[in-house]
């Protein structure tokens, strides 16, 4: 079943509006409260069905989806549909971030970063060459994690001092142990087979205050799809993401120690809940000589991640620039001790 | 607006230090109290003191000295100490040899640019070339070996390693190459959360610890000598460090 929601007022097609954060109609201006919609969508369980090929409302044109489309715009009438069947049951999200950039504003954030590059090309710093943007509801995994850590290990502290003709060095041995409880709430790992898990996680971090409960109409006028891996399947990524934080945090409890060589570590990680959540991602793609370069864009705070074209006259400049001035500074130093300047 | 500040930053710097580091000569080069040397060697080793001493901005000092009531090294200093008085400046380039007859003593002192050229290590080097003429009686010669060794190094590098300019071209090319590698790794963003991002800092934290002291042991080094009489350089009366080198000849 496809879900199209159509203006009350005028009949025009509403899509979510990220400024307002509301279902809007552009033709009539009507906006309604996403908060207010009912969830029979996504509580009521479709039958298994084997079509593969949806109809949109609107105007009856073949949608054109993959199997993990979950929501898109139909490519005749330009209406925001979503596929009922895969955002319900256990498709269903609990969670949404909305998109907070819109189209126009992504663009602008785009040629912001493009222009800030330090080593790419200049004729790619106008950024003047967008071939596609396609705001883009990514699904993610979020974990909250309770880990128990058991560290032993042994610790020294160094003293030094001055006595008659000698320095004497006192190092203490100690038997260190921790027993730490560490929470890590809602480890976002990305759930989609197409999307490079490297680039998801650069895009990192969101602004959790603006979680919503997950509603269809945040999907109106956007592409989202359905995750290709359930929670259980990511579960060790969502694992492996917080194995420096866990070392870090070990670290920072010993600190009073000059050296410390853990011998034993127990560390036990407990998924304690998991929501599915869809992110809201725009997907820039970028003409550049003949090829197409890819890039992600953070949908909520515009943070912008992918491989730019590196110029290697840019480099060169940057290398020799940065060696040159410290030559020339370690040379005025010398200079200024009473040295030779060349 | 940045750019222009930096180099206006610079010049000035610049300017105060070919200002500031511009140190006058003194007229009388060669003292020869303890009369080793005839007035013609005097005169020749005075011009030639004053010729490589302008080259490089810096005095070379011959003194000799008979008298058994002092100590080379402390000798030396007082000397500069009195001399730099005399012209009343703060700073004075200066490479220094003392002879003292009576003991057999000789003493090498390199102060400011001197020092910086002439590091205890080179001035070992000088007096154990010159040492032969010393101990043979040439002592116009051995003075005169003293002011071309001078020379040669001063014509060098700096003695400290951080003052070389090979070495400062690698570290230079190190910064460069590290720094540029960082902005194209960056190129294409960077992970910018921490591991606080995620934590939930009011069910987070240490549960029970234990500091069990085990043991401590102890080592002791002897301090590394600073001031001592066998050589090397030190700090006059009047403040100023200089490097040095003693022996007997």
């Amino acid at each position: 079943m496809v879900i199209h929601y159509k203006c009350p007022n005028c009949g025009d097609d509403m899509s979510f509006d990220s400024e307002s954060g509301k279902l809007t109609c552009l033709s009539c201006g009507r906006q309604d409260a996403i908060e207010n919609f009912s969830d029979e969508f996504i509580t009521t369980t479709f039958e298994e069905n084997e079509t593969k090929e949806y109809h949109c409302e609107n105007c009856g044109a073949v949608l054109l989806t993959d199997t993990d489309t979950v929501a898109t715009t139909c490519s005749f009438c330009g209406a925001g549909v979503v596929i009922a069947e895969r955002v319900s049951g256990t498709l269903a999200p609990s969670l949404v971030i909305p998109f907070s950039i819109n189209k126009v504003e992504a663009v602008a954030a785009f040629k912001k970063w493009c222009k800030n590059g330090l080593v790419t090309p200049n004729d790619f710093m106008t950024a003047d060459r967008i071939k596609k943007l396609t705001g883009m509801y990514v699904p993610f995994w979020m974990y909250d994690l309770n880990s128990r850590v058991r560290v032993s290990g042994s610790g020294t502290k160094v003293r030094e001092y001055t006595s008659g003709d000698y320095i004497y060095t006192e190092t203490s041995y100690y038997r260190v142990f921790r027993d730490i409880n560490l929470d890590y709430m809602k480890v976002p790992v990305d759930a989609s087979e197409k999307m490079e898990d490297g680039l998801m996680d650069k895009l990192e971090p969101y602004k959790y205050d603006q979680l919503k409960t997950f509603k269809t109409p945040y999907l109106a006028g956007y592409l989202a799809e359905k995750y290709n891996y359930d929670d259980k399947a990511l579960l060790p990524r969502a694992k492996t993401k917080i194995q420096s934080f866990i070392n870090s945090y070990i670290h920072s409890t010993v600190s009073g120690y000059a050296t410390f060589i853990p011998e034993q570590k127990e560390i036990e990680i407990k998924k304690m809940k998991s929501y599915y959540v869809l992110l809201p991602i725009w997907m820039v793609t970028y003409h550049y000589r003949g090829k197409d370069y890819i890039f992600a864009m953070n949908g909520q705070t515009g943070k912008v991640v992918g491989k730019p074209p590196i110029s290697r006259a840019k480099v060169a400049g940057w290398f020799g620039g940065i060696a040159a001035i410290t030559l020339l500074i370690f040379r005025l130093v010398t200079f200024f001790m009473g040295g030779g300047l060349i | 607006m940045k750019k222009n500040l930096f180099l206006f930053a610079l010049f000035f710097l610049l300017s105060f230090m070919v200002g500031g580091n511009h140190a006058f000569a003194i007229s009388q080069k060669i003292y020869d109290q303890a009369g080793l040397l005839t007035d013609r060697e005097v005169t020749k080793l005075e011009t030639l003191a004053t010729q490589v001493g302008e080259k490089w901005d810096t005095d070379i000092l011959i003194v000799t000295v008979n008298d058994p009531n002092i100590d080379v090294k402390q000798y030396t200093e007082d000397f500069y100490d009195e001399k730099i008085d005399e012209q009343g400046l703060d700073k004075w380039n200066v490479a220094m040899l003392t002879v003292d007859m009576n003991n057999r003593e000789v003493y090498l002192a390199g102060f400011y640019k001197g020092k910086l050229y002439l590091n205890d290590s080179r001035l070992d080097n000088i007096r154990e070339q010159i040492s032969p003429a010393l101990t043979a009686g040439n002592y116009e010669q051995a003075f005169e070996q003293f002011i071309w060794l001078v020379d040669d190094y001063m014509a060098g590098e700096p003695a400290n390693i951080f003052l070389q300019w090979w070495f400062q071209l690698i570290i230079a090319v190190v910064i460069g190459g590290v720094i540029t590698g960082a902005f194209v790794y960056n190129s294409g963003g960077r992970v910018t959360t921490n591991n606080r991002t995620y934590l939930n800092t009011n069910t987070s934290h240490i549960l029970a610890k234990r500091d069990d002291y085990i043991r401590t042991v102890v080592t002791k080094t002897r301090k590394p000598s600073q001031n001592s009489s066998s050589g090397g350089g030190g700090i006059t009366g009047g403040g100023h460090s200089h490097s040095g080198s003693r022996g007997s000849f």
